[in-house]
């Protein structure tokens, strides 16, 4: 071996090629750390949710050498639909919270199947790279990440404040393709799918994929999910704090009577909340709903006695809070679940954080309170 | 149909991705070929490659034919070392 090795490096002293050039397994090792290093000590976009416009090109090129036949990249690129409006209408500040919900609907969707990049510094670009994807596995997860946006109402009461994404989709198997070229390709594809969704209001998110005619539109407010949920803290004293769910209905149709439903997997059972009010929710009406909370942030923890671990009956703390979902759940008459909406922990946390920021708590009167029966104010 | 070869005319870019897309190619096709020696980094960066044993020429097959003998191994690098002699002797001349 060594022989074999002085003889290449003796024929490329002398301008000669040396043949039957192969990898060895310490060569394998390298490539595969190489990899590693290049990746190494990225950093993070201002929001601290996606990657840092500087690292799209390196490990687009690293992924690009991983591309083959039967393991296509997929490059997509993304816009938000909208943006300057909401920051025309809501002002700058809400165009960064609607901002990172969209860059957090991204990287939820994406999880670590791929990487996303925002592509300049105060925009709404995004280049998402997914190894292993071809396109009908990318629109696949781009439709995840439309569908988690546009399932975010930050302004229930403004429709042409949804939020939505219009994305170009390309794919590679070659080795040799550039970086540059795919994202300008997929970002030709992005302003045909933009066009589409300036068709309509509210726009809807558009998925265009590179060689086909035909668009992916995924309008808002799909069947059986008509109602726009915001959230914000409550108080009647100092002493109690909670929050308080604003269901309004958007669709076109009264809905039955609903309630709000908490699972916690420890309790294994829904909690439901009560609003005040009772019956169908005609279109455009909005309903309350007040959850306890406490001041030190732990829901439902300790203070509650009824709220206990379902196997020794011990009180939930702070750490179980992390545990609860929210979900709203539409019930008939006949206490029949209609309908059960996903979890929107998530968003309720972006909610109360812009309650807290805003100064927008919902004041609820002692009697509200008492109605709920959680025990009287002051207790 | 055409060998794939590796193309050693690119602008030589970020050498640690270089070096990437050279050992990439050769694990992807199995073997790399070369028509004439690179020149410039691609040259350095091959020479490098080889003498940190990344990329090897030698072949199992190749050497159970020629046998593994101590002196056989040492016999070829000896030729390979008399061969740089010669050349820097004429060089010198």
């Amino acid at each position: 071996m060594t022989a074999a090795r002085l003889r290449a490096i003796f024929d490329l002293y002398e301008q000669r090629p040396p043949a039957g050039i192969r990898l060895t397994h310490a060569g394998r090792v390298r490539l595969s750390e190489l990899k590693h290093n290049l990746r190494a000590g990225r950093e993070r976009e201002p929001f601290g949710v996606l990657w840092d416009v500087r690292h799209w090109k390196l490990d687009a090129h690293i992924a690009i050498l991983e591309a083959r036949e039967d393991a296509p990249l997929a490059f997509a690129y993304l816009d938000m639909n909208g943006l300057g409006q909401i920051n025309n209408v809501h002002g700058h500040e809400a165009g960064d919270l609607a901002l990172k919900a969209y860059f957090q609907a991204v990287s939820s969707a994406l999880g670590d199947r791929g990487q996303a990049y925002r592509l300049s510094g105060g925009a709404d670009e995004v280049l998402v790279l997914l190894p292993n994807h071809d396109e009908e596995a990318a629109a696949r997860s781009i439709t995840i990440a439309c569908k988690e946006l546009m399932n975010v109402h930050l302004w229930p009461m403004h429709p042409s404040s949804l939020l939505s994404i219009a994305a170009g989709i390309v794919t590679t198997t070659s080795p040799s393709a550039l970086p540059t070229e795919l994202r300008a390709d997929a970002d030709q594809e992005q302003k045909r799918a933009k066009l589409q969704s300036r068709k309509a209001d509210p726009r809807p998110s558009v998925i265009a994929i590179r060689g086909r005619e035909d668009l992916t539109v995924l309008e808002h407010a799909p069947a059986g999910y008509p109602v726009a949920i915001s959230a914000s803290y409550f108080r009647d004293s100092d002493r109690r704090i909670g929050i308080g769910f604003a269901i309004t209905n958007t669709g076109r149709d009264p809905l039955p009577p609903f309630k709000l439903a908490v699972f916690h997997p420890k309790l294994g059972s829904n909690f439901m909340f009560p609003s005040s009010k009772t019956g169908e929710l005609l279109p455009h009406q909005k309903r309350d709903f007040l959850c306890p909370v406490f001041m030190n942030g732990a829901i439902f923890g300790g203070h509650f006695p009824k709220f206990t671990h379902a196997g020794n009956g011990e009180p939930l703390t702070t750490e179980d809070d992390a545990q609860f979902e929210f979900r709203l759940v539409l019930e008939d008459s006949d206490n029949k679940v209609l309908f059960a909406s996903k979890r929107i922990g998530r968003r309720l946390v972006m909610m109360l954080r812009r309650s807290l920021e805003n100064g927008t708590d919902i004041k609820a009167t002692a009697d509200e309170w008492n109605e709920l029966g959680y025990g009287r104010a002051g207790e | 149909m055409v060998e794939p070869r590796f193309n050693f005319t690119d602008d030589f870019g970020d050498a640690r991705l270089e070096e990437l897309r050279l050992l990439s190619w050769t694990e992807r096709h199995g073997e790399l070929s070369l028509d004439s020696a690179p020149e410039g980094p691609w040259h350095d960066l091959l020479l490098s490659l080889i003498a940190r044993d990344l990329l090897t020429v030698f072949s199992y097959k190749t050497g159970q034919k020629t046998s593994f003998h101590p002196s056989t191994v040492k016999a070829q690098i000896l030729l390979v070392h008399q061969e740089c002699r010669t050349k820097a002797s004429s060089n010198e001349r």
